[in-house]
């Protein structure tokens, strides 16, 4: 019986924990790799019971609210909105063995993932002035019945420096600015990049004061989404800024550097410094005319401050300020302060969306915002007479008409046309291609983001075509060399996937294998967040408890995320699961990417539903073998294997190419031992041995036969006779 | 018109090879017959009914006439032992050769052996019949056992499926 809601949360716990137990013996709780784990197995088995309903409809009970780690309970139903940001939203949660511990549940929006590759690293800076990540994990959520990953962390401090970008508030001094914002920050700020790790989410309402007196801040959390996808733009550097939100990449030590210096400004001056502009004008305005002066030219400024913002806001990232430098100004050395670098100015002005652009980056920017009407300033030859003659720049103009030169017909052709020409146009920019406008290093994620977008998947799989990335590599100039190595074999790697169309390949092995932290995003599991190939078999485990043997075993996500995962099974993928349109062989080759999953994730595992779920759907494949015996022999194998939840042994059993040709070469010769005897029969039915010809043919030469024998026997009495 | 008459002359000249060649051992055989002339006399009279039978024999092995030759000869035979125990005279050989009880012996010979020519297709005929029966019996035993083994899809032109892989 499942008790129901009358009963409580914490029956309906003790009965599914039971109920767990008893169906996974072999998962002893200290094995459990994570708590993750155990609460993906509660929710499974309450889904079994049927108890799916009381755990949604009791989500603020204890007994049955999200549970991290087994110990912290998450609140849906009780939002901290102030703290969500675009990646991911904020609700209360507890600690049961302290429940007067205030924390914060960050819950990653759905398509989003965390960067997973520094919270196990943030996790062990407790000390550090900055809200690091307390535990972390999948969670079932109430409200949609999948997984959602959460972040927790304390939530003892409460009061941030600023509400978001829009909001006004009380603007601080310059002193204060140092004393109470940068010296307490800083040494936090020098400890990631101590660990080369990039905070990307420096804003005003990131940074919390840490006391009741307002005297000291702390940097707020950096891990809840993807790296600077909650940054707004106007803390971005110009290059970032003019990239899509979810193609900003890993960005840099210096982009953090950018920020704060946005920070100071956003704090001097008591709210946005660019109120009333929208993106696209402050991302022109800072081309134009500097981010300095973009962002400062509304402010009062201290001569003390005006040092640190020309410092902090250089265009330059080579000649932006360093954590070091701010230290030193913090502590109240002078330093020289950096004049800014704007770009070279054209002779003429060029024309272009009905605004007079006088250099590379501002028409470059424009280019990229209008896309539609780039191609003819391209096609004409206008930009590289511009550049010719304006610029004196003879290898860019010249670049760019061996571009026009060498483009084929067709929309496709024009818009790699554009995109090459902006590379000429403006290197440092980032590459972009339609709506695609991404950092280099961030093109794998804004895939992966994206990837919802039917839209985007056909623009970027243009874009790899034309192989737009290497192109940028091979042209974008400057430091980095082994780093542009790395990326231009990924590109590589992702052209040569989507090449090749067969499951295990194609777009999907590129999103898995360029977001190594993505959770597959097949629609069988798309709920259950599953990252790791260790993840796989126990979420499809819980699915097979409901799943009939109707349903498809295997898509290109769960082919693409396995041979993404790992090296094995990047051989073999593709193999097993070559297109084909024979069923047998189509399950076969599912059940042997599960078993090699099987054998790879840990094969003392066991998976006594997915088994007979998989043995059941694989009745075709013995069910092919023409030998009725050998078939009756493989079908009870199969039928013991089922209930032991061994995948490999499954497989194994009817993975038999020697029992499999074997059979195909013995039901050859019977067939053809078949139609040997029928044509004895049909000659024989025919009278083949009773016909009058062959009848006559042979009587006459058995009476001859028998006329000879009776005569040599007369002969031989007679002469008997006449002798005697 | 040339090439008719040269295909006429090629098929002829066999023909005349034969005939020269029957001429030839007619002439050796003179000499035999006048030695042996009571003998044949009484073994010309025998053996009228393999005359006869080599006669009307269309077979291509002259079946017929060898089968009745033979029992023929032998029926014939009581009749020259008697004429040779008789010193092989001319008047023998008339008496002989007159004599009813020869020729019933030699012609109820050559009788037996027109029977057996006769008689032994209609049993061989009977006979394999019968083997037909069992033989097709034995093979269709031989079927069912393959299409209990491999199935239904064994027989020609009954595949329900891609056998063929």
């Amino acid at each position: 019986m499942v008790p129901g809601p009358a009963h409580g949360g914490g029956h309906i716990r003790d009965f599914a924990k039971g109920r767990i137990n008893d169906l996974f013996p072999v998962f002893r709780q200290d094995e459990r790799r994570a708590a993750g784990r155990w609460e993906y197995e509660y929710w499974a088995e309450a889904k079994v019971a049927g108890i799916e309903d009381a755990m949604t409809k009791q989500s603020s009970d204890p007994g049955t609210a999200p549970t991290l780690a087994g110990r912290y309970l998450i609140h849906p139903d009780k939002p901290l909105p102030a703290r969500d940001h675009a990646a991911a939203f904020a609700v209360e949660a507890t600690d049961k063995r302290a429940p007067a511990r205030g924390l914060i549940a960050m819950v990653c929006r759905p398509g989003l993932v965390p960067r997973l590759d520094i919270i196990p690293q943030l996790s062990r800076l407790m000390r550090l002035p900055m809200i690091t990540p307390i535990e972390s994990g999948p969670v079932v959520w109430p409200e949609s019945g999948g997984r959602r990953f959460v972040v927790l962390f304390e939530h003892s401090l409460d009061r941030a420096l600023a509400g978001n970008l829009g909001t006004a508030f009380e603007a601080l001094r310059g002193d204060q600015i140092i004393y109470h914002v940068v010296k307490p920050i800083l040494p936090a700020l020098k400890e990631l990049s101590g660990r080369s790790i990039k905070h990307r989410a420096i804003r005003a309402d990131n940074v919390f004061y840490s006391d009741s007196t307002c005297q000291s801040t702390v940097l707020g959390e950096c891990v809840s989404g993807p790296t600077g996808m909650s940054q707004p733009k106007l803390y971005e550097p110009i290059d970032l800024a003019m990239a899509n939100d979810s193609g900003r990449g890993q960005g840099t030590l210096a982009d953090d550097m950018y920020a704060m210096g946005i920070m100071i400004a956003v704090l001097l001056n008591g709210g946005n410094p660019t109120e009333g502009m929208s993106d696209e004008e402050i991302v022109a305005d800072k081309i134009r005319h500097g981010s300095y002066s973009a962002v400062t030219k509304n402010l009062n400024i201290s001569l003390r401050m005006i040092e640190p913002l020309r410092g902090l806001l250089c265009d330059d990232p080579s000649d932006r300020w360093t954590i070091d430098e701010l230290e030193l100004w913090a502590s109240g050395r002078q330093l020289s302060p950096k004049q800014p670098m704007l770009p070279a100015k054209a002779s003429r002005a060029i024309v272009f969306g009905e605004t007079e652009h006088m250099t590379r980056p501002g028409l470059s920017y424009a280019m990229g915002c209008r896309w539609e009407q780039a191609a003819k300033l391209v096609t004409s030859g206008e930009l590289a007479n511009w550049l010719r003659r304006s610029f004196g720049d003879e290898d860019s103009a010249d670049a760019i008409d061996d571009l026009i030169g060498s483009t084929g017909e067709g929309k496709k052709a024009e818009d790699r046309l554009i995109s090459s020409a902006l590379m000429v146009l403006e290197p440092n920019h980032p590459l972009r291609y339609r709506q695609i406008s991404a950092r280099i290093d961030g093109l794998a994620a804004t895939l992966a983001i994206n990837y919802r977008d039917e839209e985007f998947r056909n623009t970027f799989i243009e874009m790899m075509q034309g192989n737009l990335p290497q192109i940028y590599l091979k042209s974008s100039g400057g430091d980095g060399r082994s780093e542009r190595a790395v990326l231009t074999k990924t590109f590589d790697m992702f052209s040569y996937f989507l090449a090749r169309q067969q499951p295990g390949n194609g777009l999907e092995r590129a999103l898995y294998e360029g977001n190594r932290g993505w959770p597959c995003q097949s629609p069988l599991i798309a709920d259950d967040y599953v990252c790791e190939l260790v993840d796989l078999l126990p979420v499809l485990e819980g699915r097979a408890r409901q799943a009939s043997a109707n349903e498809q075993l295997i898509d290109r996500h769960l082919a693409g995320f396995c041979a993404a995962r790992s090296k094995t099974l990047a051989e073999c993928v593709p193999k097993f699961l070559s297109p084909t349109v024979d069923e047998v062989k189509e399950r076969l080759g599912a059940l042997s990417v599960y078993a090699e999953v099987h054998r790879i994730s840990g094969p003392s595992e066991r998976y006594p539903a997915l088994t007979a779920l998989l043995a059941a759907m694989v009745a075709p494949v013995y069910e092919s073998y023409r030998n009725r015996a050998l078939r009756e022999q493989k079908r009870k194998a199969v039928e013991r294997i089922g209930g032991k939840g061994n995948l490999t042994e499954l497989s194994m059993a009817l993975n038999d190419a020697s029992a499999r040709r074997a059979d195909a070469d013995g039901f050859a010769d019977a067939r053809k031992e078949y139609g040997r005897l029928e044509n004895n029969i049909n000659w024989l039915t025919g009278g083949g041995l009773s016909a009058p010809g062959h009848v006559q043919g042979k009587g006459r030469q058995a009476a001859t036969f028998l006329s000879a024998m009776i005569s040599s026997i007369a002969v031989l009495a007679l002469s008997i006779i006449f002798v005697t | 018109m040339q090439k008719q008459v040269s295909q006429e002359q090629a098929q002829d000249q066999p023909r005349k090879a034969r005939g020269g060649r029957s001429i030839v051992t007619g002439i050796l055989l003179l000499p035999v017959i006048a030695v042996l002339f009571p003998s044949c006399m009484v073994l010309l009279a025998g053996m009228v009914p393999s005359i006869v039978a080599y006669m009307v024999d269309r077979t291509g092995g002259k079946y017929l006439s060898i089968t009745v030759a033979l029992l023929n000869f032998c029926g014939t035979l009581p009749g020259l032992t008697r004429l040779w125990q008789e010193g092989q005279a001319f008047d023998a050989g008339m008496y002989i050769a007159a004599d009813p009880f020869h020729w019933l012996v030699s012609y109820g010979a050559a009788a037996g052996g027109w029977i057996i020519y006769l008689s032994v297709p209609l049993i061989l005929s009977m006979y394999y019949t019968s083997i037909s029966k069992n033989r097709i019996g034995a093979l269709k035993r031989k079927q069912a056992q393959l299409i209990e083994t491999w199935g239904p899809e064994v027989v020609p032109g009954n595949m329900q499926d891609s056998s063929e892989g």
